[in-house]
């Protein structure tokens, strides 16, 4: 089995990360590091590493811990405010879409058009003769259209909301 | 979504509305203080930019903040965050894979040699160390500067990645050796500072 790892690594990362690497090193750790090819690469790897790590700092705009905490502090008011104004909003948009939905359905049902062809369906599957045999009163089968434009206003109504409310509460 | 309006924020400010957060404030400064520096270095290694990496540790924090968990010691909780740190990260890279957003460069983002006389050897060489570990894969780099620039433990890297503590060692070793290997394929590059 292939070895990953070295028993002295610790002491050669250690001499790197205190800076005896490589002038103040042991001899021992230097005889070792020029024989073992892991602790080689740790010591090409992690010089590299840490040369660029200590070449960050200039770079580094770091807020203060003070402001950090106020800007999470705010942050999470707004959140919480936004949370708790939800079902207000989810309240207002299903509003406007059952309003949109009753219009809907009220002008197609008034339309002219949509008699005629009503009418056409009716007598095609037979439903005044279907309500009938169910014992439905007579209104109802001169009215059918109303249950019809409901029913549109009821689609309008089905398809419209999710979609509404989704947008609405989205966070993006 | 509409936006709040002030009336909003006032409301629940009357209502003495609470913020959640598990930590106080002192303990959340004295932790941030402790762990700011070094995340911010393992953010900038990762995106390969600054300004990303400002961005990315308020989120890193925000999201620590928000979360309600208890943490059995120091570096659990400082591994927690660098978890959060290293998804944020990762969802970056997703977003910019999809091109919904601004990417984060992969690599040459400090490329501005701007050093003369004896300092321009030490920039070149620094340019050619951050374009060796710009060409390693993101998790490989994240190995590395976690293992070697942050010092963390074998357990604390398998937090902060998501990896099972035992293979921490093998894909070390893996990363270790390539990036070795690109190294020293640098033209005039000296092993280790060792010239």
């Amino acid at each position: 089995m292939k070895t990953v790892d070295c028993c002295r690594e610790d002491d050669v990362l250690d001499a790197l990360t205190s800076g005896r690497w490589p002038d103040r090193a042991d001899d021992d750790i230097k005889g070792h590091v020029a024989t073992c090819a892991i602790c080689a690469d740790v010591v090409e790897v992690a010089s590299a590493v840490l040369e660029v790590r200590n070449d960050e700092p200039g770079e580094m705009r770091i807020p203060s811990s003070a402001v950090m905490w106020w800007r999470a502090q705010m942050r999470a008011r707004q959140e919480a405010a936004r949370e708790a104004a939800r079902p207000i909003t989810v309240a207002q948009v299903v509003a406007a879409v059952t309003l949109v939905a009753v219009t809907v359905g009220a002008l197609i049902a008034l339309s002219p058009w949509f008699a005629v062809v009503l009418g056409g369906w009716m007598a095609d599957v037979e439903i005044t003769a279907s309500l009938a045999a169910l014992g439905a009163p007579s209104g109802m089968l001169t009215q059918g259209w109303v249950l019809s434009a409901v029913a549109i206003g009821l689609g309008v109504w089905l398809v419209l909301a999710p979609v509404a409310i989704y947008l609405a509460v989205a966070d993006d | 979504m509409r936006d709040l309006t002030f009336t909003d924020v006032e409301r629940l400010e009357a209502a003495e509305l609470d913020v959640p957060f598990e930590m106080d404030e002192v303990a959340f400064r004295a932790f941030y203080d402790r762990t700011a520096r070094s995340l911010w270095g393992y953010l900038a290694k990762m995106t390969g930019d600054p300004q990303a990496a400002d961005d990315l540790l308020q989120e890193s924090f925000y999201r620590f903040l928000r979360t309600r968990g208890h943490w059995e010691s120091e570096s659990h909780r400082r591994a927690y965050l660098f978890r959060i740190a290293t998804n944020l990260v990762r969802d970056g890279r997703r977003r910019a894979r999809r091109g919904h957003t601004v990417a984060l460069p992969e690599s040459d983002q400090s490329e501005i040699l701007t050093a003369a006389g004896d300092h321009a050897e030490a920039s070149v060489r620094r340019t050619d160390l951050r374009r060796a570990m710009d060409r390693l894969r993101p998790r490989e780099r994240a190995l590395l500067w976690l293992a070697y620039a942050q010092g963390h433990a074998h357990t604390e890297i398998a937090d902060t990645l998501g990896v099972k503590t035992g293979s921490v060692k093998l894909l070390l070793f893996r990363a270790r050796r390539k990036l070795a290997g690109i190294l020293r394929a640098v033209p005039g590059h000296s092993a280790g500072g060792q010239s």
